[in-house]
This record gives C-alpha cells, structure tokens and sequence, in this order.
C-alpha cells in the first residue's frame, strides 16, 4: 500500500518512492536533564518527533523547484503515514531537499531531475 | 500535556509555551513578607488554512496528470497562514495567571506585564496574590482587647484577594498599633507579630498559616533520584544577640493633647480610607492618636481613626486639628549574649510585638539567625512549594531536614528547581501567653493543666499622694453681709505608681504559686525561691494586662483643686465623689 505524504494540502503521494518511506522517531529533551545525586540520569523529555526520509519519482523541473520553495518555510503542515500509530496522522514539519541531480531532457525543454532525499522533520 | 498556562479564559499548552519560570518564596522567621513571581513567553498565534476559491482548485489536484508542463505556479501556493489567536490587550495588570505543571498547579499569580518580544511572542510577568497587596495602602490602627488574629487580617486585607486562615490562628489575640502602610508591609508585620506564614491552598489563593516544626510534623522525604549533583551547604553568621523591642499603646487620662494641625487647608476631592468621597482633606498621623480625643476648628471630623482624620470643609480655611496620642511604652527583651566580635540582630518597630508574644517571637528569630543554615541544590519538582518540610541528603550526604524557603522553578518536560532548604530551624507562633489571673490579696495559685510557662508581673503599692494646700481664708463681713468664702487650695501632686517587675517561670500543671506581701511590695514564692517586687521599677505607664485591657502600677492622678468656700462657693467632684464648700462663718461680733 502506499504510503500517505501530503503536504500543505497537496497529496504528493504519487510522487514518492513507496519503498523508500522511512519514518524514525528522535527524542527532543529540554535544558532541566542532568545526573542525580544516586548516579541515575535525569531525562527532560519533552516529546518523541517523528522524522520522514523519502526519495521522490523522477521530478520534472518545476514541481521540484515548488518543494525547494517550501523548504524554505519554517513549518508545513504534513499529513503522513505514522507508523507508531498505524494511522495517518497530521503535524508541522520542516522539510530539507537533498542533492537535485539533473536525469534527462524531454521534448519541450522540460528538465527532468533523478530521485531526490526530501527529510522531513516534525516540529 | 505537561505545562499549561491559563490567562483569563485563554488556554496555553506546550507547543505555545517559549518558556516558563516561577520563583517561589517563603518567608521564614518572618522578617521579610515576599510574593512569588512568574514570568513566562508565549506564542499567541496559530496555523490557519486557507480557503481556496474554484477558480484555484486545480492546485489540490495529484500527480497522475504527467502531461502538464509546469507546476511551478501551483505548488508553490502556501494554504496556511498563521495569525494571533489570543489578544494580549486583554491582559490587562491584574488579570489571574494560572501555572499548572503535569495538571498540578504550580501557583496562581496575577498579571503584572506583557510586552510584545517577537512577531507573534509575548512575555508576561506575575505575581502571586501577595504582590497585590503592594500597590494598596492600609490606615492601619490600635488593636486592643478584643482583637484577633482574623479581625486584624480582614482589615489589613480588606477584601483585596481571597484568603483563608489556619483554625489554630483565627482567635489569637492581637494587640499594638499598625502605622499607615502598604497592606503587604502590615500584614508581614502581624505575620512577624505572630510567628504565620502565607502559603497557597489547593487554588492558589493565600492561606494564612505557621510552619509546623519540623520535630512535631513528619516530613516528605526527597530521594536521591530526585536531587542534581552538585549543590552547596552554607553556615551564615550567627546571630549573637537577638533585641526585641515589645510594645504596648494605652489611651491614658495622663497624656497631654496635642496640636496636630494648625494652619490653612484647602479642599480636594478625597477618597477617604473607608472609600467615601469626600470634599477636605486626610491628616495622616505618625503615631497613633486617641480617636475620641479629636477635636478640629474649621472643619467636621467626618472619620477617623488612630492614624488619621478625614476632615470636610470647602474652600480654604483655616483649620487646627488636636488630639492625645495613645502613651506607647516598650520594653527590650533579650536572647544570647553578644561576644567582643557580636553580630547583634534588633527588631524595635514591630508594633504588633508585645508582651503577649514576644518570647514565641524573640524564640523563633534566635532559632533561625542564631541556629539556621541553607542548603542550595537543584531538586525535580514534584508538586513541592515553598514552606514545604523535606528530609533529604545534603549535597555531602549528609541527612537533613529543612524547608524549602526558594524554589526557583523552570518548567520544561520535568519542572527543575533551584532549591533553598533553611535546615535547624525550629519556628513558635502565636502568643506565648494567651491567659492572664490577678490576684489582689494574698494566697495561693494553682498552674492550671496544658501549662508550663508564666509570667508573673508583682506590683508593689503606689507611693501616697502628696497633701493639697490650704484654702484661703474668706473675705472680712461688714455691716452689709457676710464676705465672701475663702479660694479652695491647689491639690496635692498624685503618687507615684508601684513598682513592677516581671519574673519568667518554668512551671508545671499542679504546682502551686503562693502569693503575699511585704510592706509596699508583692511576692511570690515558687521552688523555693520568694521574688518581690522591690527591685523592680517605676513605670509612668505602669503594667497593662493586654488581655483584659486593664493598667494596673499608674501614677496617681493629682487632687483637685479645692473649692470656694460659702458664701459663693461650688461644689467640687472627684472620682464619683462630690464634696460642697463648708458654712459661712460665725457672725462677728461688734462693739461700740
């Protein structure tokens, strides 16, 4: 089944590597962790974050250079496939494009570029 | 969801919280009344989609369309906006702050400040319900026989945040004088007066209580899981010496009045301390005067109390204000003694001290200056405040046990606070001595159960008033009548007052205390040992029984003057008596 990627409302879902959907989780901590005094760390958790790591289908010039665009947001809105869950879940993530490597030309000048790693990272 | 902010209606959860601080205080011996604080950033926007029009809805469309040429115009549509939600206009200075960490609360402040530090950040600060009281002035009074603790914090408080008080505290006894004050500096000192604290109940308002000593009350303990490494214990210097003044304001026939206003007044609008408008002005006192004593010329006493005078007129007028001031006397009690290198500690404007409290008072500040030291450590706060009693290991492992005076709270995933623990102090409250028995004659007195302290205050007898002088003789008779009646001689100067001294006694319920007197002074006898009052001394106020409000050891007042004898003469009255002048003389006789 494929997995679910939307972001900002549009379904790129289609346009991903279905078998190269990873999700991880990091944990994000805060500034109050430490040691204490019996030797036991103390964790400041403040959440589990999921992170997305993707490669896109080959990607014509423009819808590529749409992803680059909202890259440079600060947070989307990415409604995904969260396997912690087993459902699909919505949150704010950044998203960071990877190396865009130019594939092959088409008839009408239209730029083609080869898979890309799109990460993104909840907030 | 583990930290919340409340403001108002407004609900903040973590993902708007920048960050969160409290520092919580409390006041230990009492000698200072701090407020807690709370500060806090906040992200007052939220992500909203945009409503995109038919015309734009090709833009939501997928990826199964490989013939179009360029999408570049249509992936590049942003459908969220982000806005602000929440209205800081309407955090306005007042406005209640509620502090929760994992759905306990931490405190509830009230609002202080807000300023805008990024596009959509805001940054408030707050104080608990205590730091209100700052910005409200109280007229203070003279607390006399039938003052309690609760009478007293209701006035100081005047309805201006909800509180509660400790059952144990509601009818102790109160007695002094409060000047004119913030209402956060008279309540610290009928806190001071009385050995309570203000700590917070379960909502966060005030609650009006006394740490119990950590020896009587058993403590949480703190595991060792739960305190940072690192940490320091200090020892402060000592006090040597801890002088205590106690006092006592009596309303007494012998004080001279005094002028305490003379001169031009003209009138404003003034809010009068029971919040009448009033057209005058308010005379503020810098000690406490007799309220029934006042008399004005040129304007209408329209209230007053011990510190002040609302006073009506109109325009400008010349106006003279005059009263007795209430005869304050006090005395100096003492605990350690101060060494050549000394580091004396001395309390002498705590009105609310007197001889009912002192030694619960003098107790608890020798405990804490004399005994106390801190601990300093890094603690994860689990529902702990400040006045909390904890057991724990110091940073040396060393056990300890101690209350938290500070906790400086920083609110993340797990609350981490920076720990102040006053270990060694062991605090007293209330009156030291709640009950008063006179005895006028000789005989015996039985300690009555529950008690193991007294004070006994002998009494010796007044010295005698001295003799008036004699009237004048009467004018000669003639022919025309007889003359007229003598001028009555001045009275004799009043006597001094008896000598008083005060005796502390360790005593036992049963014992028995035995009463007598010797010439002019009173005794008493216990274990073995017979005190008397003729090493004490003279007071011009005597010794007043704060819990009856009687003074007993006064001067003696002067004799009047005599009257004018017949023919022509009045009767003269004193002290309920009412003596008439004498006949006229025996008719003269006359000889050619």
């Amino acid at each position: 089944m494929r997995p679910t990627l939307i972001i900002s409302n549009v379904d790129y879902s289609a346009a991903i590597n279905k078998y190269s959907y990873t999700v991880t989780y990091e944990r994000r901590e805060g500034g109050n962790g430490g040691t204490a005094k019996d030797g036991s760390t103390i964790l400041d958790i403040l959440a589990y974050k999921a992170v997305i790591v993707i490669e896109t289908n080959g990607l014509r010039g423009g819808d590529l250079a749409a992803l680059v665009a909202m890259a440079q947001d600060d947070f989307l809105p990415v409604t995904f496939t969260d396997p912690r869950s087993n459902t699909t879940r919505t949150a704010d993530f950044h998203i960071d494009v990877g190396e865009m490597r130019q594939a092959m030309w088409k008839n009408g000048g239209i730029v083609w570029y080869a898979a890309t790693k799109i990460t993104l990272t909840e907030r | 969801m583990t930290n919340r902010i409340d403001i108002l209606t407004d609900q903040f959860d973590d993902s708007a919280i920048v960050s969160a601080n409290a520092f919580l205080v409390q006041s230990m011996a009492g000698s200072e009344l701090e407020f807690d604080t709370f500060d806090a950033t906040l992200d007052l926007s939220a992500y909203f989609p945009v409503v995109l029009s038919p015309s734009d809805a090709d833009a939501l469309r997928g990826w199964t369309d490989e013939t179009e040429t360029d999408h570049t115009g249509i992936l590049t549509v942003h459908p969220w906006v982000r806005l602000l939600v929440h209205d800081p206009a309407a955090y306005a200075y007042g406005a209640a702050v509620l502090a929760y960490h994992d759905d306990a609360l931490l405190g509830k402040f009230y609002m202080q400040s807000c300023k805008r530090v990024s596009r959509f950040a805001w940054q408030i600060e707050a104080v608990s319900p205590i730091g209100l009281l700052d910005k409200q002035l109280h007229y203070g009074g003279v607390y006399g026989s039938g003052a309690t603790f609760s009478s007293v914090a209701a006035s100081i408080i005047g309805g201006a945040i909800p509180y509660t008080i400790n059952p144990a505290l509601v009818n102790q006894q109160v007695r002094g004088w409060l000047p004119v004050a913030t209402r956060r500096e008279n309540l610290h000192q009928l806190l001071f007066a009385m050995g309570a604290c203000v700590q917070k109940d379960d909502n966060g308002d005030v609650y009006i209580t006394y740490l119990s000593p950590l020896s009587q009350t058993p403590t949480a303990t703190l595991p060792d899981r739960r305190i940072y490494t690192g940490g320091s214990v200090a020892y402060p210097d000592k006090a040597t010496e801890i002088v205590l003044y106690e006092h006592a304001f009596l309303a007494s026939a012998l004080t001279a009045e005094e002028t305490l206003f003379d001169g031009q007044m003209t009138a404003e609008s003034v809010v009068s301390p029971s919040g009448t408008t009033r057209t005058g002005a308010v005379v503020l006192f810098d000690e406490p005067i007799v309220p029934s004593s006042l008399t004005a010329t040129g304007a209408n006493i329209a209230e007053s109390g011990a510190n002040f005078a609302v006073l009506t007129f109109s325009g400008t007028t010349a106006v003279t204000l005059t009263g007795k001031p209430y005869a304050h006397t006090i005395r100096r009690v003492t605990v350690g003694e101060a060494a050549d290198e000394d580091n004396v500690l001395t309390f002498e404007d705590a009105t609310l001290v007197n001889v009912l409290n002192s030694e619960a008072v003098i107790n608890r500040l020798w405990s804490f200056y004399g005994n106390a030291n801190t601990v300093t450590m890094d603690i994860v706060v689990e529902g702990e405040r400040a006045g909390d009693g904890l057991a724990f290991s110091d940073p040396f492992d060393d056990p300890a046990e101690g209350y938290i005076a500070q906790l400086g709270v920083s609110l993340s995933g797990i609350a981490k606070g920076a720990a102040t623990v006053v270990t060694g102090y062991e605090p007293t409250t209330g009156n030291k001595f709640n009950n008063c028995a006179i005895m006028v004659s000789a005989g015996t007195w039985t300690v009555p159960a529950g008690v193991t302290d007294v004070r006994v205050v002998l009494i010796g007898k007044g010295q005698d008033g001295n003799d008036g002088e004699d009237g004048e003789d009467g004018e000669r008779g003639s022919s025309g009548g007889y003359g007229a009646g003598g001028a009555g001689g001045f009275g004799g100067a009043g006597g001094n007052g008896g000598k008083i001294r005060t005796i502390d006694l360790t005593v036992a319920p049963g014992d028995t205390l035995t009463v007598s007197w010797s010439g002019d002074n009173s005794r008493v006898a216990y274990g073995g040992i017979t005190y008397s009052s003729s090493s004490g001394q003279r007071s011009a106020n005597g010794f007043t029984d704060l819990v009856h409000g009687h003074t007993f050891g006064l001067p003696g007042a002067d004799g009047v003057d005599g009257g004018q004898g017949n023919p022509g003469g009045r009767d003269v009255s004193f002290d309920g008596d009412t003596w008439t002048p004498g006949d006229k003389g025996q008719d003269g006789s006359w000889e050619e």
